[in-house]
């Protein structure tokens, strides 16, 4: 799930939210329960923070969760159900109206379907107050080079570092999100229909993967969308120490009203966890991309030229109260190649709500720069959240 | 009479069984831990363990000691039974993925000749 696309509850509400999680004793809760119930785990074994995943769970991710043992996960209901409540005091854009939204609720299912077959599925039921799309939908074939390897199709998470689909921020890391004429690079990160090969042996981690549509369900005959990517990723990523350093890119093209638009990319990040005795967890991110015919400036209506753009997301996140809560500062900065540079600075906070079994809160303050979420006045903006993912039944 | 002395055999052998039976040996299991991480053994000894696992779900194998594979679900006691037939020293590794841990959680079982 990738929180930046939930709409989102008011600033009093989420700070209610945080002094209820700040006043009390926080305990474990769990992210993706059919996991957390079956392995009788808490959510930190593979969470910084529900969603971020820490080494160990983001190596459970890209194996596609076929290194967790079928006999085990046999014991939990492999279906349970997210909800969530959202607010966005930049909403209702002029009017100074924040706007909160309760209809957020999907079906979500993990798990093996045969003992070289894992899934992963998740059906908006309502989202945004609207009738909800297909979020995620995979199959995965895993019994590739001794297990090493891992055939992904569907509508899956696309090759890239793990914070683009799992992070506690509620906008996520921006390094993805310029906009170049026509093409908006953030299209490229989301979940797409398409197949991807992964290849994880210990501390190595490969994937490639071919990308169409982002569209819903319709989407899976789609094989002519507009916009089409080979994506890659080649990481240093060992599942027992809190590091991962890789690249990562894509080489597509997208229909333009000038043409067609032929775009790649190279990216490079790294990514460390907390560690003990206070040291804060790291995630940077440096991409640049290159696009040969990014089409028609919206503004002038002048033909734009090829161009170079890049962006950039630096992040430091430390856990306190036990781990209970994880604030983060995070630092974007973005240039199109036309002289359009953009920044945006971030607090977010994200904690299991005491007493309550897998309930979360998110808070993020955008304090502004010239980006595009930075208030009117200067001041910070608000967004929060409420995330409850629930087991529908207990364990056998 | 012969019932009388069947029955006083019966219970001899029975109370020398019991006897001779070694006590289970308690181990507390945690990620990512075995706890004692060493249990010693002689060949020919039956050996029983009783396990707890205090937090999430593990699991006990080993071919070569003959230990099958065993579940330890949290909050509940199983026991395992094995007979070494050979000394050395052997590595029990947990059995089932468990977290960043679990490459590293075994305990080692020293068999001593009989």
């Amino acid at each position: 799930m990738r929180l930046r696309f939930l709409p989102l509850i008011g600033a009093p509400v989420a700070v209610g939210f945080l002094l209820a999680g700040l006043l009390s004793v926080p305990r474990s809760t769990q992210a993706m329960p059919t996991f957390a119930q079956a392995y009788g785990m808490k959510c930190s074994v593979c969470h910084t923070m529900v969603p971020l995943l820490n080494a160990y769970g983001r190596y459970i991710q890209r194996t596609a969760y076929s290194t967790l043992d079928r006999s085990v996960l046999a014991r939990a209901l492999p279906f349970w159900v997210g909800e969530s409540v959202n607010m966005d005091s930049t909403a209702g854009a002029g009017t100074g109206t924040p706007r909160y939204t309760l209809g957020n609720v999907a079906l979500h299912g993990v798990g093996y379907l045969s003992p070289d077959v894992t899934y992963h599925m998740q059906q908006w039921i309502v989202q945004d107050n609207q009738p909800g799309g297909v979020d995620t939908l995979w199959v995965t074939y895993n019994n590739i080079f001794h297990r090493e390897g891992h055939l992904f199709v569907g509508k899956i998470e696309n090759p890239a570092p793990s914070p683009y689909s799992q992070t506690m921020d509620i906008d996520g890391p921006a390094a993805s999100n310029t906009l170049v004429g026509e093409h908006d690079w953030s299209a490229t990160y989301g979940n797409r229909w398409g197949s991807k090969f992964a290849y994880v042996r210990k501390a190595l981690a490969v994937e490639g993967g071919y990308l169409l549509s982002s569209d819903d369900l319709n989407g899976l005959t789609d094989f002519n969308p507009g916009d089409k990517t080979f994506q890659w990723k080649a990481a240093y990523a060992p599942p027992d120490h809190p590091v991962e350093v890789g690249f990562f890119g894509s080489s597509g093209s997208l229909p333009v009203s000038t043409g067609t638009d032929r775009y790649s990319s190279l990216a490079s990040y790294v990514q460390l966890d907390p560690g003990r005795h206070g040291v804060p967890g790291v995630l940077a991110i440096y991409q640049t991309e290159q696009d040969n015919n990014p089409g028609i400036d919206a503004a002038s209506s002048n033909v734009m030229p090829a161009t170079t753009s890049r962006g950039t997301s630096a992040e430091l996140y430390e856990p306190f109260l036990h781990g209970g809560a994880v604030l983060a500062y995070r630092h974007d900065f973005n240039d199109d190649g036309y002289g359009m540079l953009s920044n945006g600075n971030a607090v977010n906070l994200g904690f299991n709500v005491p007493h309550i079994q897998y309930l979360h809160g998110y808070l993020e303050a955008n304090l502004g720069g010239n980006s595009a979420l930075a208030g009117a006045s200067g001041g910070p903006t608000w967004k929060g959240m409420l995330w409850l993912t629930t087991p529908i039944r207990t364990l056998r | 009479m012969t019932l009388r002395l069947i029955l006083a055999l019966g219970i001899l052998l029975l109370s020398r069984q019991l006897v001779l039976a070694e006590p289970p040996i308690n181990v507390a299991v945690s990620n990512w831990k075995f706890a004692p991480a060493l249990v010693e053994a002689h060949v020919g000894e039956t050996i029983t363990l009783r396990l707890k696992s205090s937090e999430g779900v593990h699991g006990v194998f080993s071919g070569d000691l003959g230990i099958p594979k065993t579940m330890i679900l949290p909050g509940k006691v199983v026991e395992v039974s094995f007979t070494p037939k050979k000394a050395g020293t052997y590595q029990v590794h947990c059995s089932i993925p468990c977290g960043e841990g679990h490459d590293k959680m075994f305990f080692i079982v020293k068999v001593d000749p009989q």
